[in-house]
Parts: structure tokens; C-alpha cells; sequence
């Protein structure tokens, strides 16, 4: 059963935490989430070489999925180091918080994995609930319950249109199967049914990539619960909703409507979420309206699947979790005394106070923003070409332009944490293992943008298994 | 026998009644009440379409959704709740102070 | 062979590393010794390789040293190489060498400083991206450099960010910047979408190519839109019209960041890039002609700006823009390497120009109004010297190095092959500008250095020269302002020197291999006439001519009759009564025909158009944009339930249209 280990890892965790929860266990909880995390991450490594067909072929673990299971791991990994800071969450409710924590990433997994609707339905609520739960997890009367509130209800409203999509395609393709979806459903677009459906499907998962117009409960959220919960929310459903897209859109290639209307929304979504980035003054604000204009970006791999966009996208998301965990590793840090949102001025100083941090927080930003030589310049820049080949070029003067945008007000952020002024903020020393997870991620975000190959190929490979 | 566009019909006439119900009362409880209308609107869909095929699978899925949105409305009411005791309200009135 | 590029930018991302890192710890002595020495490792071994590359063959020239495969993607292949050739060898040198010696100037100028470490670690990774951006041997790299030291000059620019004036400096020449590389990277993608590479070695073999079978007209509208593209982007790194702007208030910064960014290297970047696409540009002659007009334009305008500053760093800002428009005016008439010659002189003497006011600059405490100095020649010696010679190379007079750069660009838009009837306009407005140029250079030393000292009591107590580690740099710098031009010797000259064996014109021969491809398609393709020597001659002395009047008149303004002028200069009424009793009815003539209508230009380019339009417009713009899209976003995101989940849904119906609609 090798072939389900990071399924069975993630799961031992979620129950871990859970019978820990009951007081069964002595081990302290910070170091076992560090444990779960790095088995986590081991095992999506060992789970590459092992593939199969599982529950009647519903589940399939495959190069395509083992990628998306090898991303969400190391992603989870990265939250655990963070969760061990735990600022802003309410600690009596730590072992909780692991649980749910770990029970979405399960979720998150098994959605990728997924090549039905119904399982892949149901893998994405038990992502998604844990997810609402956690963001009520803040210390204080914060302003988490209304963030959680919003989130719940755009959940599930978008849960509803989803579903309700699935119900149409399911009536006009005679199948849930993704396999009998492919042959029968793509000729019968132009019925407005099979439309509606397939849109109201690609709009939930919209929804979890916070893409424009699904992406207004993100702000709220984002800066509503605390620091911990935001850096997990904001990393990690979006691969998944990444894998999904790239697998729903796989579907239709060769029919022209549907990459044109995704380049619609992903050029609406890169400008609407930069734009509304450009004028905040909170942390957590800003990173979630730029994340709404990466979502953008995502979505232009879709466009050109054929043409590489699909590999791009993959390195997109990868890049993309692994620059908003580092941005909101610093983020954490610098939580814990605001009511609301991180005021961008709390990084003042921080060049002074923990310069590793300043720089892998510099590079990090550098990296959203698509500077060279950092991979998210890598990442568009493969993104760009692809559109480009597949004769988009007005998404690419866009997206173009988008990034000069977004290099605006990055580097706002990167100026304030290398000014300082006397009156600082003091920060809490960063433990080591903290210091040396940063460097590590600082240096893989450098090395991803010059040596993006192997990474690249991955994802060409992983590409390769779905098109087969 | 019944055709099945009128079961879609109807269908679609309780989904848009939730989603107006969603975008109209200003009640947190009502709003919950009418997403689990249009869940129920997918109910309907699935049912009809899995007896016209004569495929039990859409059936499976009517089981699903009704334990699943068992699940969200006990979250979403679980949560209605602790912000109700906070902030005496469950208005959308009331609860517009993450914004911007 | 020559697999040994990569340490030129090697050193100094090292020292950036260990300076950035651990620079606050390990004192300052040792910050300098890591900042200088990188920095003249990555001079030495740049001397190493370009004497390897002199050991080859002319036409053999090339050293490739290959890294590693960047990126592939299907078709898109970018390999991450360095090219060392004669074009960015020369490059190469100007870099690392005045980097150098501004490295050890900086130990001099900064050693007050608090942030003393953060300035060399940022001085550093300038280094390291320009090498990246000159050894570069694709347009990929060249455009990771090209960011990269924009990065590095924009963290510069605002290295004292407790001055909100220097916030906003920074931020003007963010926004400009990424106008002009929104160009570069769209040139980049057409570049690639025609010739479907970005690397040197095969675009440019391939354009050449395509042009000879004949499926690549000449002024090919895709080369004419690849070459407008990427002079988009050396009009914001390289500060010509209309992206200059930032480029005076960049002055925020130290002055040896001033010196080294913002007049020796990285602004030449532009210039650079033009030469090095020189077989894109000649095969698009109307792209040329633009760059050519908008660089003559530039450099009369900035100078005639340059008129009226009293920052002495301003002055010199608005000097660098003009220059840099007589480097683009050389590649523009296709007469590379005299741009690129112009920019090794400019090299040198404006970095000497520079340094020599970072000098006066420190001995004054801070103050930069030229107004408050005077006589200061006395005080400092070596300061004075270095910085008359470099003035006397910038006006142009032989035998100094700006005079062979600046007459041989000048010369060569006189003889625009492509366009004879413009290459005249853009000659007489380069000539202008040469006069113009030499009046308020003049004007900056006769204000700085002679007369009387006009400052507080404090600051002529204070009055010193400065410390070797700063006047060595100027020393060399004065020396090479002097020198550096004879590489460059003008045929006509050099056969008059020497009839039998005329005197060669070292470094347009050494250049040669570089643009002859260029230099065969002008030949056959443009109109050339033969000009007379008598004609070179007379061009030659007219413009010393004019740079000889542009000094006398500012001596005459500025040492007989200082005293009466500062204050009536702007009330020229009494001026003009001033000088009908003086009786000097030449005097009147001078002021009517040229002070004035100078004047009143300057005046209203610089306060209407510099201030008003480009300032108000250009950059306070995007503030107000910002302002109004975030009131827009709180308009949409009110915290509202309802309006979020409309706005959703009238999405969701707006794209299910819109998919139907499609057909």
C-alpha cells in the first residue's frame, strides 16, 4: 500500500491530533505537527514511485497527482514550521488546530487525486471545512467570526453552484467519470446546459483559487483570522484548485471558447486583484488582493495547456505556495498586537532585527513582484510564452503590464522592512530552526528562478500522465 | 410519466429561489436556509436525471449532498452562534467591519 | 577557454553576500576591504580575459563561456552565457575599472556613515548585476542585469531614506524605470516571436541572414517595432526624452552612487544595448532616425537646463542626460563606435566630475548650493585640477579625451548616410548643445572655484582637501579624461600627425569585428557622400569654436561681471541698463540673441515641462491613480455579504454570456 502512503501520513496525523486532543498522548504537540509535517513531506517523496487505481478507478495516483501530493506535502511541511509559532491562535486549541490543519491537507490531496466528481466533491469539503473552522481559531474578539462567517457562506454558496454544475454534466454526459466526461461532454458546449454546468464547476474551483469574480471573501478572510490560519489557507487550497483546473480544462482543449473565456477572467483577475492591491496599507490585505492577481496568472496557463501552459501553471502554483509561505512566515512573525490586519509600517526595522528574515521576505517579494533572477520571474516568464504561443499576445502585453504594476507595490513592502527609523518594532528572536528553514526557502526561491528546469520537467512529465 | 424538463424546471426555479433568497435576506440563518435550497435544487436534478437514466449513481450523490450539507449547516450554525455571542447580531448589517 | 567569465560577476555577488550578511558585524575596515577588493578582483580578471581575447584573432573574438541552461520550453530555449567580445570587453573595463576606483573612493566619502555596510553590500550587487547586464551573451540575461541594477539603483537612490525627498526620488525613478522596461521585455517577446531566439549569436546572424535571402526588407516594420520597443527601455534606463526625469532627482543619493550608476554605468546601459542590436538597428533606419532625434533633442534640451541649476550635483545631472544624448546620436546615425567611444570618455571624466563635487561636496559639510561656494580653488588643489581637466574634457577641447568622442559623433551626423538632410539638423542642434555644454560647465567652476567664498563662517573654517582615498580616484580619473581619447584619434588628425605612418584610430579598428556587418549593410543600403577634409576641418574648429565661446561667455558672465549679475540676472531690464553703461553694446547683442531666449527656454523647460508636465503628470499620476482605485475597491469590497455575493453572481452570468455569446 506504498502507493497511499502520504494519504495514510496525513491521516495517521489528523488522528494523532485527534486522540491527542482527548489527552491520550504525552508528546508535546509543537514537536509532533514538526514530526507529521517532515514525514508528510517524506512520504509525497516516496509516494512519486508508486502509482495505481483505486475505489473503481475513482481515485487515481498517477505522475499527475504524485506532483500535486508532492506540492501540497512540502507545503503542509512548511505550514508546520510555522504553525510551531503559533502567535495569533488560541493555544489552549493547538491540538485542534493540528487536526484540522491536517485534515484539510488530506483533503486538498485526495481532491487532486480524484478523477470523479463525486469523490472529487466530497475530497474538497473535508478540505474546505477544517479550513472554516480554523479561521474562528484567533485569540482575542478578534474579527475572526466574521471572516469565518464570510468564508463559510461564499463556501458553500459556491459549493451549491458547483454542485449544481456536476448535476448538469452528470445529465447531459451520463457519467460523473472523468474519462466518459472527456469523450462525451465536449461536443455538446454549445447546448447553454452543458455550458452553465461546466462553467458553474470551473466557478467553484475559482472560488478556491480566489480568482476574480470569486475572490471577495478573500481579503476578509485573509485579514480577519489569525496570521497561522492565513498562511495556510493562502498556500495551499490553491494547488489544488490548480490541479483540478488544469485537469477540467484538459477536457476541452481543442474547443477555442473555452481558453478564450479563461483568458477573459485571468486577465481580469491579474488586473482587478493588482489594482485593489496597489492602495492597502495591511499586510495580509495586500498579500490576498495579490494573490487574487497571481490567480490571474494561473489562469493564463490555462489558456495554452497544449503549449507548455500547463507545466507553467504547475510551476506557477508551486512557486507561488512557496512565495506566500515565506511571505507569511515573516507575516507571523510580525503578528500578534493588531486587532485586524498587519500594518505594513510593523515591518519597520525588520532589516535590523532579523536580517534573515528581511532578506528571505525581500527575496520573497522580489519573487511575487517577478523580478530576475527569482523564480516567480521564471514562472510568468514561462506563463507569458506559453500564451504567447498559443497566440494570445494581448494576455501578455497585460500580464506585462500587470507586473510592472505589481512591482509597485511589493516593493513598497520591501522598502519599509529595510528602512528604520529608531523606533522600531521588536521582534521575538526567530528560533533556529526558523532562521534555517527561511535561508533554505530563500535560496530555493533563488535557485528555482536559475535553474527552473528540473522543476519545469516535472511538471512536463507529471502533464504527460494526464494527457495519456 | 412526468418528462424530466419539468423536473429540471423545477429544478431551476428552487435554485434561483435561493440564490435570490442568498442575495436578499439580510439574516445569516436565512441566508444558510437558502444555499441549503439550492443544494436541495441539486438534490431534485440528480435524482430526476439518475431515474430518466436509469443510473443509480446520481442517487449515491443525492446521499452524499445531504450528508454534506448536514455537515456545512451544522458548521455554519456552529459558527453563526459564537459570533451571535459576540456581537449580538447576526445581521450582514451588522458585520461589515472587514472591509477595504 | 576563457571558462573563467563567470568569476568577473562572482566577486562581487561575494562581497554583496558577506557584506549584506554579516557586514554589521565585522566592522568597517573590513566591509571595505571585502567591497574594494571584490570589485578589483572582478577588474582583474576582466583585464585577464580581455587580454586573452586581444591574443585571438580580430575576427575570432568571442569568448563564450557557458554556464548552464536556463530555461527550456519547447521551442524557448535560454542558456545563461557570458559573451566576452571586443564590444563588451570595452564595457567591461569601464565597469569594473571606474567601479573600482569609485569603490575606493566611497571608503573615503562614506566613513561617517551608520549604514556603511548596507552601502557596500548594495554597491556590490550594483557590480554584480551591471557585469551581468555587459557579459551577458542573450537578451534574457542582459535583461536580469538591466532589472537588477535598477534595483540596486533604486535602493541607492534612497539609501538615505530619512529625507522624504529621497523617498520620493526613489520612487520617481521606480515608476520611470518600469515604463521603459515594460518596452524592453514586449521587444523582448517580438524579438523572440520573429527570430525565435534572444540570444546574440543567433539573432543577429539570423536577422543578417533573413535580410540577405531577401525575406527581410530593410525598415521591416517587425525590426522597426523590436528596435522602437527596446529604445523604450533605454529611454528610461538611459534618461533621454521624455523618461529622463528621474535621473536629476536620483542626485538624492551619495554622490559616488551618483558618480558610478548614475553617470558612468548604469545609465550607459541604454547606449550599450543599442550597440550591441546595432544589425536590428541599422536593418531598421527609421528606428535610428528616432533614436537619433530623440537623443539630439535630449542633449540640447537637458543641457539648456543645465543653465540654470545652482545644485551642483543638479547641474551635472542635467550634464550626464545631455551626454547621453550625444552617446545616443552616435549609435542613432549608426557610428557605434563613437557612441561607444563617447561613453568610455564620458566614463571617465564625468565619474571625475562627480567625485570632484563629492569632494567639494564633503569639504562644504553637505551643502550643494553652488551659490555658497566660491574661491575655493585655494583650498583645494587637487580637487580643482582634476576637475578643470575633466570640465575642459566634457567642453570638448582638444587634445582631451570628450573632444575626439564628441567631434567624431558630431562628424558622423553631419554625414548621416541614411538621412543626410536630418544628419545636418542633428548635427547644428549637437553642436549647439557642445557650446551650450561649455558654458555651464564653465559657469559651475567659476562659481565653485573662483571669486569669493560665499558660505557661512563655519563652513570656510571647515574647508579642506580631501583624504587620499578620495583624491587618488580623481587623480586617475583627471588622468584618463586626458589620455583616454588619444586611443581615438580621428583619421584626418592622425594623417596629419604623421604623414607616412598616419597615427591609427586604435579603438575603431579594435571595435570593427563588432559592427562590420552593420557597416557593409550602411555602405551598400545608405546614401554616402564624400565630404571633403577641408570640411572635417572647419566642422572640427567650429565646434571648438563654440566650446571656446560657450566658456568665454561664461567667464565674462561669471569673473568680470559676477558681481553685478546673480541677482539682476532675472531682471534683465537692469542688466540690459548695466550693460548700455558699460557700453558694451556686444555684451547687448550677446544677451539678446543668445542669454535670453536661452534663458526664457530653460526657464520654461524646466518649470513647465520638467516640473509641470512630467512631474505633475507623470509621476504624481500614478499616486492619484492609486488613491482612486482604492476608493474604488472599498467601494466594492464594503464588508457587505450581499454586494460581494452579486457581484459574484453578475460575474458569474456576465462569463456564461459572454461563453454563449462567442460564436
Amino acid at each position: 500500500m506504498l502507493s497511499l502512503l502520504p494519504e495514510t501520513t496525513l491521516a495517521a496525523a489528523a488522528l494523532f491530533f485527534f486522540f491527542k486532543n482527548l489527552e491520550l498522548f504525552k508528546l508535546e504537540s509543537k514537536k509532533a505537527v514538526l514530526l507529521f509535517g517532515l514525514a508528510a513531506a517524506s512520504a509525497s517523496v516516496i509516494g512519486l514511485f508508486f502509482h495505481g487505481e483505486f475505489f473503481n478507478g475513482a481515485y487515481r495516483v498517477d505522475n499527475f497527482s504524485r506532483f500535486f501530493t508532492l506540492l501540497i506535502s512540502f507545503a503542509y511541511m512548511i505550514a508546520c514550521i510555522i504553525f510551531t509559532r503559533l502567535k495569533e491562535c488560541d493555544q489552549s486549541r493547538v491540538d485542534e488546530f493540528f487536526f484540522f490543519t491536517s485534515m484539510a491537507a488530506l483533503g486538498l490531496v485526495m481532491a487532486v487525486g480524484s478523477v470523479e466528481l463525486m469523490s472529487m466533491f466530497i475530497a474538497l469539503e473535508v478540505s474546505s471545512y477544517p479550513m472554516y473552522i480554523i479561521t474562528t481559531f484567533r485569540k482575542g474578539l478578534g474579527r475572526q467570526f466574521e471572516a469565518s462567517v464570510k468564508y463559510i457562506i461564499f463556501g458553500a454558496v459556491s459549493t451549491a453552484l458547483m454542485l449544481y454544475g456536476i448535476s448538469y454534466i452528470y445529465g447531459l454526459s451520463g457519467s460523473t467519470f472523468l474519462v466518459d466526461i472527456a469523450s462525451t461532454l465536449p461536443p455538446k458546449l454549445g447546448n447553454p446546459m452543458a455550458a452553465l454546468g461546466v462553467l458553474l464547476f470551473m466557478g467553484g474551483l475559482g472560488y478556491k483559487l480566489a480568482a476574480f469574480p470569486f475572490h471577495f471573501w478573500a481579503p476578509d478572510v485573509y485579514s480577519g483570522a489569525a496570521s497561522e490560519v492565513t498562511t495556510f489557507i493562502a498556500a495551499l487550497p490553491k494547488i489544488t484548485a490548480t490541479a483540478l483546473l488544469i485537469r477540467i480544462a484538459h477536457l476541452f482543449t481543442g474547443i477555442e471558447i473555452v481558453p478564450l473565456t479563461i483568458s477573459v477572467l485571468a486577465v481580469l483577475s491579474m488586473t482587478a486583484g493588482n489594482l485593489m492591491a496597489l492602495g492597502q496599507t495591511g499586510l495580509k490585505r495586500l498579500l490576498a488582493y495579490s494573490a487574487v492577481s497571481h490567480a490571474g496568472f494561473i489562469l493564463v496557463g490555462l489558456i495554452a495547456l497544449g503549449n507548455g501552459g500547463a507545466q507553467a501553471a504547475m510551476f506557477y502554483a508551486s512557486v507561488y505556495a512557496l512565495m506566500s509561505l515565506a511571505a507569511f512566515m515573516v507575516a507571523v512573525e510580525a503578528s500578534g498586537r493588531d486587532p485586524v490586519d498587519i500594518p505594513i509600517e510593523r515591518l519597520k526595522g525588520l532589516w535590523r532585527k532579523s536580517p534573515v528574515m528581511a532578506v528571505m521576505l525581500t527575496i520573497a517579494l522580489a519573487s511575487l513582484a517577478g523580478l530576475p533572477p527569482t523564480a516567480g520571474f521564471a514562472g510568468k516568464l514561462f506563463l507569458l510564452i506559453s500564451a504567447w504561443k498559443a497566440g494570445f499576445e494581448w494576455v501578455v502585453i497585460a500580464g506585462v503590464i500587470n507586473t510592472f504594476i505589481g512591482i509597485y507595490y511589493y516593493l513598497k513592502v520591501i522598502k519599509t522592512c529595510l528602512v528604520s527609523d529608531g523606533r522600531e518594532n521588536g521582534f521575538a528572536p526567530a528560533p533556529f530552526y526558523l532562521k534555517a528553514a527561511s535561508v533554505v526557502m530563500a535560496a530555493t526561491m533563488i535557485l528555482l528562478g536559475i535553474f527552473p528546469n528540473t522543476l519545469l520537467d516535472m511538471a512536463g512529465s507529471a502533464f504527460r500522465a494526464l494527457v495519456m | 410519466m412526468v418528462h424530466l424538463s419539468w423536473y429540471l424546471t423545477v429544478s431551476a426555479i428552487l435554485f434561483c429561489i435561493g440564490v435570490f433568497g442568498f442575495l436578499t435576506r439580510r439574516n445569516i440563518i436565512m441566508m444558510l436556509l437558502s444555499i441549503e435550497l439550492m443544494l436541495n435544487s441539486v438534490n431534485l436534478n440528480l435524482a430526476a436525471i439518475s431515474h430518466y437514466m436509469e443510473d443509480l449513481r446520481g442517487q449515491v450523490l443525492v446521499f452524499f449532498i445531504i450528508a454534506v450539507a448536514a455537515a456545512e449547516a451544522a458548521i455554519g450554525l456552529g459558527i453563526v452562534v459564537t459570533l451571535f455571542r459576540h456581537r449580538k447580531s447576526i445581521h450582514t448589517d451588522q458585520i461589515v467591519s472587514l472591509k477595504g | 577557454m576563457a571558462d573563467y567569465l563567470y568569476l568577473i560577476p562572482l566577486f562581487p555577488l561575494i562581497g554583496f553576500l558577506i557584506n549584506g550578511l554579516v557586514g554589521k558585524r565585522i566592522g568597517k575596515p573590513m566591509v571595505s576591504m571585502i567591497g574594494c577588493l571584490s570589485v578589483g578582483s572582478a577588474f582583474l580578471v576582466s583585464l585577464l580575459s580581455f587580454n586573452e581575447l586581444l591574443q585571438l584573432d580580430p575576427h575570432q573574438r568571442q569568448l563564450v563561456n557557458h554556464l548552464w541552461t536556463w530555461m527550456s520550453v519547447g521551442a524557448f530555449k535560454v542558456e545563461v552565457n557570458f559573451l566576452l567580445d571586443q564590444l563588451s570587453g570595452v564595457m567591461i573595463l569601464v565597469v569594473t575599472g571606474v567601479g573600482f576606483l569609485i569603490h575606493i573612493y566611497s571608503t573615503g566619502y562614506m566613513h561617517e556613515d551608520e549604514s556603511y555596510w548596507r552601502y557596500f553590500a548594495y554597491l556590490n550587487m550594483f557590480v554584480f548585476f551591471m557585469c551581468c547586464l555587459v557579459l551577458g551573451a542573450n537578451y534574457l540575461v542582459m535583461f536580469v542585469g538591466w532589472e537588477g541594477v535598477g534595483l540596486a539603483s533604486y535602493l541607492l537612490i534612497g539609501f538615505w531614506y530619512k529625507g522624504m525627498e529621497n523617498a520620493e526620488a526613489g520612487k520617481k525613478a521606480f515608476i520611470v524605470n518600469r515604463i521603459g522596461d515594460f518596452g524592453f521585455a514586449l521587444g523582448m517577446f517580438l524579438m523572440f516571436w520573429t527570430f525565435g531566439s534572444l540570444s546574440y549569436l543567433e539573432v543577429f546572424p539570423k536577422a543578417l541572414h533573413l535580410f540577405e535571402q531577401g525575406h527581410l526588407l530593410l525598415n521591416a516594420p517587425v525590426v522597426v517595432a523590436i528596435c522602437l520597443l527596446l529604445f523604450v527601455g533605454a529611454t528610461g534606463k538611459s534618461a533621454q526624452i521624455p523618461l529622463y526625469v528621474w535621473l536629476p532627482d536620483a542626485m538624492a543619493g551619495p554622490t559616488p552612487v551618483s558618480a558610478l550608476i548614475h553617470a558612468a554605468t548604469m545609465v550607459t546601459a541604454g547606449v550599450y544595448m543599442v550597440a550591441r542590436s546595432n544589425i536590428l538597428y541599422t536593418l531598421a533606419p527609421t528606428a535610428s532616425l528616432v533614436v537619433a532625434l530623440v537623443a539630439a533633442a535630449t542633449a540640447l534640451f537637458a543641457a539648456t537646463i543645465g543653465i540654470l541649476q545652482n545644485d551642483i550635483k543638479k547641474v551635472l545631472a542635467y550634464s550626464t542626460v545631455s551626454q547621453l544624448g550625444y552617446m545616443f546620436i552616435g549609435v542613432g546615425v549608426t557610428a557605434y563606435w563613437a557612441g561607444i567611444f563617447h561613453l568610455m570618455t564620458h566614463a571617465f571624466f564625468k565619474a571625475c566630475l562627480f567625485l570632484c563635487s563629492g569632494s567639494v561636496i564633503h569639504a562644504m559639510g553637505g551643502d550643494q548650493d553652488m551659490r555658497n561656494m566660491g574661491g575655493l580653488a585655494k583650498k583645494m588643489p587637487i580637487t580643482y585640477v582634476t576637475m578643470l581637466l575633466a570640465t575642459l574634457a566634457i567642453a570638448g577641447l582638444p587634445p582631451l579625451a570628450g573632444f575626439f568622442s564628441k567631434d567624431e559623433i558630431l562628424w558622423k551626423a553631419f554625414t548621416y548616410p541614411y538621412f543626410p538632410a536630418m544628419g545636418k539638423i542633428i548635427w547644428f542642434m549637437g553642436t549647439l548643445g557642445a557650446g551650450i555644454t561649455a558654458f555651464y560647465m564653465f559657469r559651475l567652476i567659476f562659481m565653485t572655484f573662483h571669486g569669493d567664498f560665499r558660505g557661512t563662517p563655519e563652513q570656510a573654517h571647515h574647508l579642506h582637501e580631501s583624504p587620499p582615498s578620495m583624491t587618488v580616484p580623481l587623480i586617475i580619473l583627471a588622468a584618463l579624461s586626458v589620455v583616454g581619447g588619444w586611443i581615438g584619434i580621428p583619421h584626418l588628425i592622425g594623417h596629419a600627425l604623421n604623414h607616412h605612418s598616419p597615427v591609427p584610430n586604435l579603438f575603431e579598428t579594435f571595435l570593427e569585428p563588432v559592427f562590420e556587418h552593420s557597416e557593409h549593410i550602411v555602405s551598400t543600403k545608405g546614401m554616402i557622400h564624400h565630404y571633403p577634409a577641408w570640411l572635417e576641418w572647419s566642422l572640427m574648429g567650429l565646434s571648438v569654436a563654440v566650446a571656446l565661446g560657450g566658456i568665454a561667455m561664461a567667464f565674462h558672465i561669471y569673473i568680470r561681471r559676477f558681481h553685478e549679475l546673480p541677482a539682476r540676472l532675472a531682471k534683465q531690464y537692469a542688466i540690459h541698463y548695466q550693460l548700455v553703461y558699460n557700453k558694451y553694446y556686444v555684451d547687448e547683442i550677446y544677451y539678446y540673441m543668445f542669454v535670453l531666449p536661452i534663458y526664457y527656454l530653460s526657464v520654461f523647460l524646466w518649470k513647465v515641462v520638467d516640473v509641470l508636465c512630467i512631474d505633475k503628470i507623470g509621476v504624481n499620476g500614478p499616486g492619484w491613480l492609486v488613491k482612486r482605485v482604492s476608493a474604488g475597491t472599498s467601494l466594492i469590497h464594503d464588508g457587505y455579504m450581499q454586494t460581494y455575493g452579486a457581484y459574484m453572481l453578475l460575474g458569474l452570468v456576465a462569463i456564461l454570456a459572454f461563453f454563449l455569446g462567442y460564436r
